[in-house]
């Protein structure tokens, strides 16, 4: 057993670990995010994405040892949610609720750029591949703010979708691409504090 | 995975002291991209694993004084493709940028797939086409093997047990005036079919006093075609090359023995390889980035 520390979302998460463990298995077991998924094990369906140290890594396909210091960003860094805290969100649950980004307390001005595209693409039907395609796609985005819709999809060629096609996706990421590189323009347009 | 002990040495002398106590027994992690997948499957079962993540200076890309191109052994393939590396050099650049997805470039390593040394692997065929010299470190000292004797032809390498590959050099800018590299896969994320590398050097006037060129994934490990040397004394425009796209196939996989539908898929390859690689060094379809010929 070695004690592995790392900062995930910006909270110090540390836990005695067996040798063996994958860092998904840090991120969901021990950190209890469950926001990444684990879908293959075998580092080709790119679901468990994870920023780590500012570059994605399929998190299924490293020790927790590796990332022992490391700083690590999962999908639930993304954008400010769950004000209500929600325990688990099941078909049922969601089921009588009208608006279940309401139920999730997660208003849409809240949400990443990203997220915000993929909800008005249609970017998701079961919604599984989808951790990893936002955090590959982030930072693809903040290295190519305008990118083609080829270098979009060599972008995702290491995460699978088996439901949308990738249509939708590629349609996402660009209209995210879009509203980045407004809210860019904004921010530079802002007088500087003094 | 079946159980195993951590070693996560901080210093190069203590990760060779680790490695000649227990090299037989102990597998190197680097960026585990091919590692963690044959531990899961219980491929490999070593008793240690022995992690370079804390060994300083493994990760550089450095010119020596002669102008070699020297990649730290735990270079990943992002930090290649984004070094800005000039003339020929960029090539490896290239190769590093095309291979396997995004997350995995952010952690396989250079070092990695040549201890790896899967015939798929597009690593291989360029050291060896690029006569990269690995420099292979253990507590006796450091031995160096050119990429062709390093990789052994029934598949695998000649590394000994408590040896670590510490760094690739590349030769100079200068030695070559032309390296290109090219594969082909069935999906943009499957390794490659048939990969194939070429070096020439030539004479300021584009006669080729020098041509390598190295197949990959038809054997245990990159092979060399002597066809191609029919380039050297030749300047492009003298260059018969659907003739020696053909031989250079031939030699490498004679049509007699083409047993499988793959097989001759394969020949056709190295073939469509070796020709669109003889037009890219003719044309000078990259004719900014490597000079043509």
């Amino acid at each position: 057993m070695t004690q592995v520390t790392m900062t995930v979302n910006g909270k110090r998460v540390s836990g005695e670990v067996d040798a063996r463990m994958l860092l998904i298995e840090f991120i969901r077991d021990v950190a209890h995010l469950t926001g990444t998924h684990a879908g293959c094990w075998e580092a080709r369906c790119g679901c468990c994405a994870v920023e780590m140290n500012g570059a994605t890594v399929k998190s299924c396909n490293l020790l927790a040892l590796q990332a022992n210091g490391a700083t690590i960003g999962t999908v639930e860094g993304l954008s400010q949610q769950r004000a209500i805290p929600v325990q688990h969100i099941t078909t049922q649950s969601l089921a009588n609720v009208y608006r279940p980004l309401t139920a999730m307390a997660s208003d849409k001005t809240t949400l990443h750029p990203l997220q915000e595209a993929f909800h008005r693409c249609h970017a998701l039907q079961c919604g599984f591949c989808t951790p990893g395609m936002l955090m590959v796609l982030k930072s693809f985005l903040e290295e190519n703010e305008a990118p083609t819709r080829d270098e979009v999809r060599l972008a995702i060629s290491g995460n699978l979708c088996r439901c949308t096609g990738y249509q939708h996706i590629v349609d996402a990421a660009m209209m995210a691409a879009a509203a980045m590189r407004a809210r860019k323009s904004e921010r530079a347009d802002e007088p500087a504090l003094t | 995975m079946t159980p195993f002990i951590a070693l996560q040495p901080t210093t190069l002398g203590d990760a060779m002291r680790l490695m000649s106590e227990h090299g037989a027994a102990a597998k190197v992690l680097a960026g585990g991209q091919s590692l963690v997948p044959a531990l899961k499957e219980r491929a490999v079962r070593p008793a240690y694993v022995l992690s370079l993540a804390g060994l300083p200076g493994l990760a550089s890309i450095e010119t020596d004084a002669s102008g070699a191109l020297v990649v730290g052994a735990a270079c990943t393939y992002a930090q290649l493709m984004r070094a800005g590396l000039a003339g020929w050099h960029a090539e490896i650049g290239r190769v590093a940028a095309n291979l396997a997805d995004r997350s995995t470039r952010n952690l396989a390593t250079i070092g990695g797939a040549a201890c790896e040394a899967n015939r798929r692997y597009d690593v291989p065929t360029l050291l060896v086409a690029a006569e990269a010299v690995l420099s292979l470190a253990s507590q006796g000292g450091t031995r160096r093997l050119a990429a062709a004797e390093f990789f052994a032809a029934a598949g695998g390498t000649r590394l000994a047990a408590d040896e670590i590959v510490v760094d690739i050099v590349f030769p100079p800018r200068s030695a070559y005036r032309f390296v290109g590299f090219d594969k082909f896969r069935t999906r943009v994320f499957d390794a490659a079919l048939v990969n194939v590398a070429m070096s020439l050097a030539a004479a300021a006037d584009g006669t080729v006093t020098a041509a390598r060129l190295a197949v990959g994934g038809v054997a245990g490990a990159p092979r060399l075609a002597a066809a191609i040397e029919r380039l050297v004394g030749a300047a492009p425009a003298g260059w018969d090359r659907q003739a020696i796209a053909t031989a250079v196939s031939e030699e490498v996989m004679p049509p007699g023995t083409l047993a499988t539908r793959r097989m001759q898929f394969q020949a056709e390859l190295i073939k469509s390889l070796t020709l669109a690689l003889l037009a890219r060094a003719s044309e000078g379809a990259t004719a900014t980035a490597q000079g043509g010929l």
